[in-house]
């Protein structure tokens, strides 16, 4: 056996960028930053020889890359015959539920009608809900409102609150309540990560005082794994499968989003998701979104679509998006130079780039 | 109705009743392992069909209803409590005899439920791997060459011809020395240079120790076959038994297609057999040789599932409903 080809892992996709490529690594939930001409090879050249691609690209490096690939087990080597065994990874994406996320955007008001929500909520039998609080909160009625979702079929809790709360009342809250996954305590004193069981305790000085503040993307939060992966080629990375009920009680897609299909006093889920408008967004997939579509990042990205570079063109990028795809650089590297500045978007609502521009921009960057 | 015999740890279960609940199918009931089980009657007469009727977890379900079985995992347990007799030895007869009555009955309950349409098989759970050996062998599918013996200088004789792994004859339990699980999974064996004082020893299973490109696991349900090939060899650490997880760079498990003429032996091997399901072990050899190892007719499916994104849970759902009323209700694009 001579092992002369190469096949990738099925779990190591390449995602094309302008600029540059990612391979996402699903199972190890993890990616690697490659070269565009790699990629090209990986997507194009898939059952030729090793051999056969150094000679087919003189110019390139295809030796060192490929012991690259072979060392970090993106690919491995096999024979011509083993290729067909190897199928690429189907990418389909289902769910048991008719949506899979619930946000609850909780005021003083809206806590008078939780036994509804709950009740409206458990209907489905929705896995996830995400509770935010706006403003301060005592330790009495946040544990009502987890106590009432903790006795429902909710699988998990996510919860954003004011902190005014000591370490030990948020421990044994977390104790108490294995269904709490994530919480977010806002303006602390300070910055930090924990864990306590089983859950992630986020602390941040930020002020979240109304739904504004969502949207940011930060790599940070970017997440490389088989689920969302899958989801984002056909979806929406933010808004697919998710209802919300803002702090008024109307029930959203998101609590930023304009459009409201009535309010949870009066409104059904059932009836608002059978609004023909409701999911409207759910079907924007990155591969859809200006800009987005040229980016390494867009099958890990959180997406954002109620604040938009283009407000009304709901195929723009997320306004609160700080990377350049097509230089390759965040705010705040060197160098970096926002999207509008080497593009616009025309009437139809496209991106149009000014690829002359951004290739001697790069050429200056990056160089050759 | 769907009856679900299973465990209530069980992930497998949760996620395909999710998929049932999704599509609308109420009409199933869960026992679990431990779950109380109460036999309000079995008749067996001249007049009418044979019937039963249970009460288990409160509810009433007689034969008539089930018109699926799904034997996922577990038994039927019946809690036997007994009088106290002074005498232990009285009441440990006692106990033995009540099981054995229990045992009959649910044998034939579960016999009953096996002439329905059925899943799974809970006479088929055990697993005797010599027998597998050789049905594989019957079925035309290579098997690693095998020997137990007791007898020390058999067994130094094996090892001089090959290099060899051990591995138990029964299945891996946990036993526990000084708070540490003694390790009874596989292992590579090498010979001994000092004899046991009286050369003898338990008996064990030897199998030689087969150079591997690739492990697979391959997921049957009926005739659908799901496989996921294993890279397992680039690391030391899990070399010989894929399943000493290594946490830091996870074992690459991938799609893989069974060659049509491998999966034709092991549906003739669980032709032979009786399993309409089960999950296999198999190497493939760097001359590509592909060597069946073990089969656990109910293994696990999560890992395999979620590897290869093949959503099984899902199409174990729609396969049971295609055999029961509900199944003209799946919207065609589900299926
Ligand atoms: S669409 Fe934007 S504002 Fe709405 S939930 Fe998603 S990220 Fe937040
Ligand atoms: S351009 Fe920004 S928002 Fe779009 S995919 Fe890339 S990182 Fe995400």
């Amino acid at each position: 056996m001579n092992q002369d080809y190469y096949k990738l892992f099925a779990c190591c996709v390449p995602v094309r960028g302008y600029l540059r490529s990612a391979v996402c690594d699903l199972q190890r939930k993890d990616y690697w930053l490659i070269p565009n001409d790699l990629c090209d090879i990986l997507l194009k050249d898939k059952d030729e020889s090793v051999n056969n691609l150094i000679e087919k690209h003189k110019g390139i490096d295809v030796k060192g890359y490929f012991e690259y690939l072979f060392e970090n087990e993106i690919c491995f080597p096999c024979d011509q015959e083993d290729l067909e065994l190897f199928p690429e990874l189907d990418k389909q994406w289902h769910i048991p539920f008719e949506f899979e996320t619930c946000i609850v955007d909780f005021a003083a008001d809206l806590i008078k009608e939780l036994p509804k929500i709950v009740d409206e909520i458990s209907d489905f039998a929705i896995p996830n809900v995400q509770l935010r609080f706006y403003s301060e909160i005592s330790q009495k009625e946040l544990k009502q409102v987890i106590n009432a979702f903790f006795n429902s079929k909710i699988k998990f809790i996510e919860l954003i609150v004011p902190n005014i709360f000591c370490e030990e009342f948020i421990d044994d809250l977390v104790l108490e309540t294995s269904k709490i996954r994530l919480i977010v305590l806002t303006s602390s004193q300070n910055r930090g990560r924990r864990d306590v069981e089983q859950a992630t305790v986020y602390h941040t000085e930020q002020v979240v005082d109304t739904h504004n503040h969502c949207g940011i993307i930060q790599e940070e939060q970017f997440v490389c794994e088989m689920r969302t992966f899958c989801e984002s080629t056909k979806f929406n990375s933010c808004l697919n499968c998710k209802v919300s009920i803002d702090v008024d009680g109307n029930i959203r897609n998101c609590p930023s989003m304009k459009e409201s299909f009535g309010n949870i006093r009066n409104t059904t889920i059932d009836e608002a998701l059978s609004h023909p408008d409701f999911k409207k967004y759910w079907s924007i997939s990155k591969d859809t979104i200006e800009v987005c579509k040229d980016c390494e990042y867009r099958h890990m990205c959180t997406d954002c679509r109620a604040y938009l570079k283009q407000p009304g063109n709901i195929y723009s990028q997320p306004a609160k998006c700080f990377y350049n795809p097509y230089i390759a650089k965040w705010k705040g590297d060197d160098g970096y130079i926002p999207v509008e500045e080497y593009g616009l978007y025309n009437e139809e609502g496209k991106f149009v780039l000014d690829k002359l521009k951004v290739d001697s921009l790069n050429l200056e960057l990056w160089g050759a | 109705m769907l009856l679900v015999l299973s465990q209530s740890n069980d992930l497998t279960t949760d996620k395909v009743l999710e998929w049932f609940l999704y599509y609308n199918y109420n009409n199933v009931l869960r026992i679990n392992e431990k779950d109380f089980i109460n036999i309000k009657e079995i008749h067996i007469n001249n007049y009418n069909e044979v019937d039963f009727t249970l009460f288990i977890k409160n509810k009433r379900i007689s034969l008539s209803q089930v018109n699926f079985f799904w034997y996922r995992r577990g038994h039927l347990h019946k809690k036997i409590k007994l009088a106290n007799f002074s005498d232990n030895e009285t009441q440990i007869q006692l106990k033995l005899f009540l099981d054995a009555e229990w045992s009959i009955c649910r044998d034939f309950i579960l016999n009953r439920l096996h002439d329905k349409n059925s899943l799974g098989n809970c006479f088929k759970t055990k697993v005797n791997k010599l027998e597998n050996l050789e049905r594989a062998k019957k079925s035309g599918l290579k098997i690693p060459n095998s020997i137990v013996s007791e007898n020390y200088r058999m067994i130094n004789k094996f090892l001089s011809c090959q290099a060899c792994i051990t591995k138990p004859i029964s299945e891996v339990v946990n036993v526990m020395e000084f708070n540490r699980y003694i390790d009874l999974s596989t292992k590579e064996v090498r010979i001994e240079k000092k004899p046991l004082s009286n050369g003898l020893i338990f008996p064990s299973l030897l199998q030689n120790n087969i150079d591997k490109w690739i492990e697979l696991r391959v997921f049957v349900v009926y005739d659908q076959i799901y496989a996921m090939a294993m890279f397992s060899q680039n690391n030391k650490k899990t070399k010989s038994d894929y399943r000493n997880y290594d946490n830091e760079k996870m074992n690459r498990g991938v799609p893989f297609i069974l060659p049509e003429k491998i999966g034709n032996k092991l549906f003739q091997f669980m032709r032979e057999s009786g399993l309409d399901t089960g999950s296999f072990d198999f190497i493939v050899t760097n001359q590509r040789e592909y060597i069946f190892l073990e089969v656990n007719p109910a293994g696990n499916i999560e890992m395999l599932s979620e590897s290869c994104n093949y959503y099984v849970e899902k199409k174990i759902a729609e396969i049971i409903l295609k055999d029961t009323e509900h199944g003209q209700f799946i919207k065609e694009d589900y299926k």
